[in-house]
């Protein structure tokens, strides 16, 4: 069995962040890293992350492993997950629905892929075998998109329910990224959250976006993390905890960074929602 | 459908993004089924902003000297031929100083490809393994005949560079965000990066103590750096130079 994240609040561990929450450890459920930017052999970086994880739990959100590419995940990349995950133990371990690797380099971004049955078993057995190198259950996260294939044969929720069904995998529902891609592709949120396999779904995912106008004037947003988690998001969340009561819950953010006081007050933000589900879920208990 | 519908559809993809004139891939969908260029756009700006941020986190110092507008045009064109081989970006542009050498707009800054070099070098001593370093008290219980016939092992972190320009001068007067103030002297200047304690220092060095390091990396003895060191000046100082290499944390271990 897997080991699981505290059933509470986390927030992103940022270097901008590490002084302060040394300073004064804080009760934030987990920190967040992303893989990635310990890929490095030793240096600061590691000697920090060692000194949080001595206090915190810890989930590691892979960011450009390119499970939803054609090509299988790349040997080198995994070898170093591998290792990562055997120094830090982390509760948990996730990536996307996406791809990142082209034949030309990494591209640094998570790209869409098409809803096929190719792509399905393509990504199934990409999943498999990143489960048995790492000798763990990993959670998937569903994408923000701002375009979808032609070829698409199913909906997003579907092939997520079938990849989970066929290689076991868990699920990081990212809600900011169900509201991002609902209002660019004109669907309900809450549609996709009720038909979500919210059985499978081990963490959520809270961010900011930005909002823009399209080409054809209607609003089209963008999965910035540079910002407050929305106000539609937060009710996406609420919602969803009515779904599936208490989930481990992080708070993203990436880029305009705000003090860390600031991030605290959005995971509390968090903190509070959890609390009612859990308050909720005992009275319908009694 | 063919098992390599996918494949070629991610290999368009893939190049359309790195090419702000090719139309967006007729297999793609907005809203309502329609195909919008500026979804596509998105895609185009986030590889383009994510990889620029990336490059100017690497290299801040070439950023200044040449200013946000030039280094993002300069970024875009690199980055073109020149993406990351793999995820971990700490490290990304080990081929920007060469790519600056042979960049035209950027001739008239002949020392700019020599700090994008440091800058780099920074960055991999930054991430490079742990060791241990070898301590003034473990150097001074060798007798002096013995040492000189001693090899060392320098520190993972270590990181030598060469330049005909104050690379290390320039380098380090854009450091503190203040107006930057021009070398005293403009001459050849060497540096040496090291990481005592988990702590990146950079110092500037004589090329003939860069003689005396290079040769020491390549297993040669005490002895035998020290005159690679000498032949380039007279008046290079081996004891000098040993207790820099101690204070710097350069020297790993050091072995017969």
């Amino acid at each position: 069995m897997s080991p699981t994240l505290p059933i509470a609040a986390g927030t992103a561990l940022k270097p901008e962040h590490y002084a302060a929450i040394l300073a004064e450890p804080p009760g934030v459920g987990f920190f967040e890293v992303h893989a990635e930017n310990f890929f490095c052999a030793g240096g600061p970086r590691h000697r920090w992350l060692t000194a949080f994880r001595e206090r915190h739990a810890l989930s590691m959100h892979g960011v450009g492993l390119s499970l939803g590419g054609a090509d299988a995940p790349d040997a080198m990349h995994l070898a170093r997950l591998r290792e990562l995950l055997l120094r830090y133990e982390p509760q948990a371990f996730s990536e996307h629905l996406a791809w990142s690797n082209g034949p030309q380099g990494h591209l640094n971004d998570l790209l869409p892929l098409p809803y096929t049955q190719e792509s399905l078993a393509l990504v199934s057995a990409h999943v498999d075998q990143v489960q048995n190198a790492l000798g763990r259950r990993i959670l998937i996260e569903n994408p923000a998109t701002y375009l979808r294939y032609r070829d698409d044969g199913m909906g997003e929720v579907e092939f997520l329910r079938e990849l989970a069904a066929r290689s076991g995998c868990g699920l990081l529902l990212d809600l900011n990224n169900v509201h991002v891609s609902a209002t660019n592709h004109g669907y309900d949120a809450l549609d996709y959250l009720r038909a979500f396999p919210l059985q499978a779904v081990g963490e959520i995912h809270l961010a900011g976006h930005a909002q823009h106008v399209d080409a054809d004037g209607r609003p089209l947003l963008i999965d910035s993390h540079d910002a407050p988690v929305d106000a539609a998001v937060w009710s996406l969340y609420e919602a969803c905890l009515q779904l599936t009561g208490p989930l481990p819950t992080l708070v993203e953010w990436d880029s305009n960074l705000p003090t860390w006081h600031q991030l605290l007050d959005e995971a509390a933000q968090a903190q509070r929602r959890l609390d009612a589900a859990r308050l909720a879920q005992q009275g319908a208990a009694a | 459908m063919s098992a390599v519908n996918w494949a070629r559809q991610q290999q368009v993809f893939a190049t359309v993004l790195l090419d702000a004139d090719a139309p967006t891939p007729e297999f793609l969908r907005a809203r309502d089924g329609a195909l919008l260029p500026s979804r596509f756009d998105v895609y185009r700006n986030n590889v383009h902003a994510s990889l620029t941020d990336a490059l100017r986190a690497v290299f801040p110092v070439t950023t200044r000297l040449v200013g946000e507008e030039f280094f993002r045009a300069l970024a875009r064109e690199f980055l073109r031929h020149n993406l990351p081989r793999g995820a971990a970006l700490h490290d990304y542009g080990a081929d920007l100083p060469d790519f600056i050498r042979g960049h035209a707009p950027a001739a008239e800054l002949p020392y700019l490809a020599d700090v994008a070099a440091l800058e780099h070098a920074w960055w991999q001593a930054y991430g490079a393994a742990e060791a241990p370093a070898v301590s003034l008290a473990e150097l001074a219980a060798i007798d002096g005949e013995q040492l000189l016939a001693l090899r060392a092992r320098l520190h993972p972190a270590v990181r030598m560079l060469n330049s005909v320009h104050p690379m290390h001068g320039i380098w380090f007067a854009h450091q503190a965000d203040d107006e930057p103030v021009a070398p005293e002297s403009w001459q050849a200047e060497a540096a040496l990066i090291t990481r005592p304690d988990a702590t990146v220092q950079v110092r500037g060095i004589t090329p003939a103590a860069h003689a005396f390091f290079v040769t020491l990396g390549a297993d040669a003895t005490l002895e035998s750096a020290a005159s690679a060191a000498l032949e380039l000046d007279p008046a290079f100082d081996l004891g000098a130079t040993l207790l820099l290499a101690i204070q710097a944390g350069a020297i790993q271990e050091l072995y017969p």
